[in-house]
Parts: structure tokens; sequence; C-alpha cells
């Protein structure tokens, strides 16, 4: 947090990250463990960056020390260069209008119109009422919520009040969009709409987003980049799919689970033949991403082998506009042989994972 | 009622009433103007709040509770020098007014403060993520968004105050409740009493009525 070292940030070029935290740290009063434990991120102008964790693993904290409702210990937050944290009052409030922020339950003021809602950020920032009429019906326009500009947040179904969440955001023109589990109280359906109009958003506006969820379905669907963070630690971070293809820790795992489903139904192992006597059978999850998923690796592993392969479950997903394909399949024989085909298939490029192993006579699951 | 009283009693309630409506609107006007302001301060410099300050906290609302504490016809008596102060007097229906005042501000400073408190968080967290500066949030978040709460405050309060007001014939008053012990109960007049109880349950229902319906016109939560 040195003073010299703040002022010697250079101006940022087009391709230099818009927002930088480095090294943030927090512990609550009260509380043994930090909430924040050193995250350092970096996020570009106009991609969507999202932040991935289970509850507790101090996503919320995180967001809410990038425009300052809370106060890190220690650490730097750098928009655009600048050092949020030794701004003045009047200083931080001006900086704050350049950052939009979305909340998992809306946060409407129930006194006031979808107009005046929208209108709030404005009349903070002092703009005169004429010019605010004209952007609120702007902003309205952008949502698509023209016709409800009269109605209150109470009439509005949670699609609606987010809309409004997004629109209000949006008032002061600000570079970066923070989105607090956005989409968290909302049904899938309306959940897909609101992703489709932050991108859409964020296409049209060139707009940055910082988003943190504890869904995949949301860092899937919209997110360029990903950081997953675990006990107020980033423990990954990369474009979201590679992060997911090739997910390193176990929560990343998990996460990666929800998504493809490839996670053995339960029971399913206990359903499979023995293996016979000297030989092996492997459970396998096999991920295909690049253009090597064309070949038939199955039958061939199968006739160079010599292997039975039982496939157990299979899906085909993408990941933004990346396809990839995940198949589990049960390979029976010669664990020499299993070996070589794994090699095989690795050589092509392939993910393979061993989910269960078991030799003749020795269950392991 | 004018069957039952004769023209001199009817003046008399008339005149009580008019006490009675001056004792209460002055010291409900009093209570609100001075009330909302400490209520803000009781809630904003309460831990964790936007301007947590225990320093000015504490003693704020230790003096709120001390005057909370005093039955009010004790505080009528015990205040007599700060009436003098205010009135110029320690009788009469102008004296009254200032311990009623008094206690009703710190009455309504409490009640408020809860109405203030119901305010979800999370939209001062909003506004403060638009760069609302403390006299923005409460002025155009906290308010406003309290405002049908605050009314039911207020209405409770003026309620309150009609009772309390009766009180006041302790100091020479007046008033409707005043009236009722003077000729109804001491001189025996049933009559007078009955026409001072039904007046008064028609004023609390009024009040009542009037500000149930303001709160209804307020809320816009359904």
């Amino acid at each position: 947090m040195g003073a010299s070292m703040a002022d010697a940030v250079p101006p940022p070029a087009s391709d230099a990250p818009l927002l930088r935290l480095l090294d943030i740290r927090k512990t609550y009063r009260g509380s043994s463990a930090a909430a924040l434990d050193g995250v350092s991120i970096e996020v570009r102008p106009g991609e969507i960056f999202g932040i991935i964790g289970r509850s507790g693993a101090g996503k919320s904290s995180l967001i809410r020390c990038v425009n300052l409702l809370e106060r890190p210990d220690t650490g730097q937050v750098l928009l655009a260069g600048q050092d949020l944290g030794r701004l003045g009052r009047d200083a931080l409030a001006a900086a704050r209008r350049g950052i939009g922020m979305v909340f998992q339950h809306f946060n409407l003021l129930a006194s006031r119109t979808v107009a005046g809602n929208i209108a709030l950020p404005l009349e903070i920032a002092g703009i005169p009422a004429s010019t605010r009429r004209e952007r609120v019906k702007e902003l309205l326009r952008l949502v698509g919520l023209e016709d409800r500009a009269d109605a209150y947040p109470a009439h509005l179904s949670g699609g609606q009040k987010q809309r409004v969440g997004i629109a209000r955001a949006l008032a002061t023109n600000p570079t970066l969009l923070l989105s607090d589990e956005a989409t968290s109280a909302l049904d899938p359906e309306t959940t897909a709409e609101i992703l489709a109009l932050i991108r859409e958003l964020r296409d049209r506006l060139r707009l940055t987003v910082l988003l943190i969820t504890h869904e995949m379905e949301v860092v899937k669907t919209i997110c360029d980049r990903v950081a997953v963070l675990e006990k107020g630690r980033v423990i990954e971070q990369g474009r979201v799919f590679d992060v997911f293809t090739r997910p390193q820790s176990d929560t990343a795992r998990q996460f990666a689970a929800q998504m493809t489903g490839e996670m053995l139904p339960k029971g399913t192992v206990a359903r499979l033949p023995e293996p016979r006597p000297g030989e092996m059978r492997r459970i396998l999850r096999i991920l295909f991403t690049s253009d090597a998923s064309t070949r038939a690796v199955i039958s061939e592993a199968s006739r160079r082998f010599g292997l039975d392969l039982n496939i157990i479950s299979g899906r085909i997903d993408a990941i933004g506009l990346e396809p990839f394909g995940v198949l589990v399949v049960a390979a029976f024989g010669d664990p020499v042989h299993v070996a070589q085909a794994i090699d095989r298939m690795r050589g092509l490029d392939l993910e393979v994972d061993d989910i269960a192993a078991a030799t003749a006579g020795s269950e392991v699951a | 009622m004018s069957t039952l009283l004769n023209p001199t009693m009817q003046i008399l309630l008339l005149q009580s009433a008019g006490e009675t409506a001056w004792m209460v609107g002055v010291a409900a006007l009093v209570a609100i103007a001075v009330g909302l302001p400490l209520a803000l301060l009781l809630l904003v410099t309460s831990p964790g709040h936007i301007a947590a300050n225990a320093l000015i906290n504490r003693p704020v609302a230790a003096i709120v509770n001390a005057v909370r504490s005093v039955p009010f016809i004790i505080l009528m008596v015990a205040v007599v020098p700060f009436t003098r102060l205010i009135a110029g007097t320690s009788i009469g229906t102008a004296a009254a007014t200032v311990p009623l005042a008094l206690a009703a501000t710190a009455f309504i400073a409490r009640l408020f403060e809860t109405a203030l408190r119901d305010v979800d968080h999370g939209l001062i967290e909003a506004a403060q993520a638009m760069g609302a500066s403390r006299g923005q949030i409460i002025r155009k978040v906290l308010v406003p968004e309290a405002a049908p709460g605050l009314v039911a405050a207020i209405t409770v309060t003026l309620i309150s105050l009609v009772g309390y007001s009766a009180m006041a014939g302790a100091i020479g008053g007046g008033g409707l409740g005043d009236l009722g012990i003077r000729f109804g109960y001491q001189r025996f007049m049933p009559e007078v009493m009955a026409a001072v109880v039904v007046l008064l349950i028609l004023v609390v229902q009024g009040l009542q009525s009037l500000g149930d319906a303001l709160v209804r016109r307020l809320s816009h939560r359904q």
C-alpha cells in the first residue's frame, strides 16, 4: 500500500486491465479466519469476468471491496489505474458513479416507480431534471421496460425488477458493472434472459463486467474468464473453457461436474460386472475438446488393445461458443493394455481422468 | 348531545375540545419536528450504520430513555422550571403543552427510529454504490422508504397524546379529560362524563382511520 507506488502507476494502455485487485485481505472483527486472504485478479476492458465459489468463500466481500462498500484491511483496488482506497469521500463518490452494481435482491426503492428508481443515481449525481427524464427513457428502452415506467416494484416480476436494477446501474454510464449474484433469486428461464441482456449490454455499451455467482450455469453462459474462490483465496483462474474442462482443484472439479454432469450416478459402479481374473476395470472420464474428438477412439481402443468398453454416460455441451464432449466409460482388460489405451487417447489430445479403478478381487470406488 | 347537556356545558365541552386539540396539535408538531432528526441521529450513529459514533449515540440514547422512563404526571412537575422558560408560566394550557411535547418527542423518536431501521440495509448499500452522500441517503432513501412507518408512528403518538393530555388538568391545562374529571366525576354529572368519553372515542377512531388510510396510500408494497 505504499503511497509512492500508487503514484507511479502509469495510465492504462488500451489492453491494460480496467480493474486490478492487488493482494486484497480482509478479516472481520470477531472472526479468526480471513474472509479474503490475498486476492489478486485483473479484469480486462470489455470482458465478463466471473468469480465463482460456494457460500462463505468470500465472493460477496470481494465484490464489495471493488467499490469499497467494504474496506479491505490491506491491498489495492485499481480502477483504470486509479487507487480507489486513496480517494477522499467526494472523489470516491465520483468514482463510484463509474461503477454500476446490481444485486441479488434487486434493492429497489419500494417508494419509487420504475422510472423513479432509475432516476435515483442521476439525482444523486446532481443531473438536472430535464436531462434525467431523457436518460431514464433511454434506459427504459435499453432494458425493454418502456411500458412499465410508472409501475411500482411491488407489481413487477423478478426478471423485470432485475431489468430495473440493471437500468439503474447503467444510468450514470459506468465503465464497470458489478453483479452480485444478480440471477440467484430468479428462475432458470429468467436467469437466461437476464444473462443474455447483460451480455448484449456488454457488447453494445463496451461494458466490463465483474460478477460473482455460485451457479456454474452463469459462468458457463456468459463469462469469458473465471476465478474460483475458496476460503478467501483464488485457487484457479483462467479462460472459463480451460478452467472447467481441465479443473485442477477439487472445488473446480465439482463445479465442472455440475455443468458436465459426468459424476457417476449412485449405484452405477456396484452394478458393473467384476473384472475377470488377471484383468482390471477402470472407469474413465474422457473429455473431447479439440478436433481429435472426431476420431473413433472408443472402437480403436477396443480393437487395438482388446479392451471391453462399456459406455456409462455421455454428453455434448458448449462453454460460450466452444463445444466439448464428455464420455464416461468402464474399461475392462489387461492392466497393461488399459494403460496403453489411456496413453494413446492422451496422445490424441483427449483429457482422460481415472474416476474409479478396480482390480480383480479388490473393489476401489 | 345538545339535548342532554345544557348550553353552558355545551360551550365548556367545545372549549375543552379546543384545548385538547391545541395541546395535542402543538405537542405533536414539536415532537415530529424534533423527533425525526433525533431518530435519524440515533439511527445513523448506531454501531455499523452510515455514521456510526458511540460518543454521540450513547448519551443521546440515554437522554431519550430517561425522558421515556419518567411517568408523565411526574414529568409535568419535574420540568416546571423548563416550562416557565418556554411558556412563561407553569400553569395553563400552554404550560401543559411543554411537558407533553417533551414526552411525545422522546416517544416518537424511538418509534421513528424503529421505522427507519426497518428500511432494508440493501437499499442503503445500493445508494452508497451510486456514490450517495450520507445526507442523500437520509433524504432520498431512508425517509421516503420509511414514510408509511413514520406515519404510523405519528398516528400512535397522536393517540397517546390525547390520553396524556387528560393529565394536563393537574397543572391547570384544561382539555377534555380535565372536564370529565371536574364535572363528570367531582360534580356528579354523568352526562358530561359520557359526552367526554364519546367525543374522545370519536377523536381516537378518527385519528386511527386517518392514519391507516394515509399509510395505505404511501405504502407501495402491496
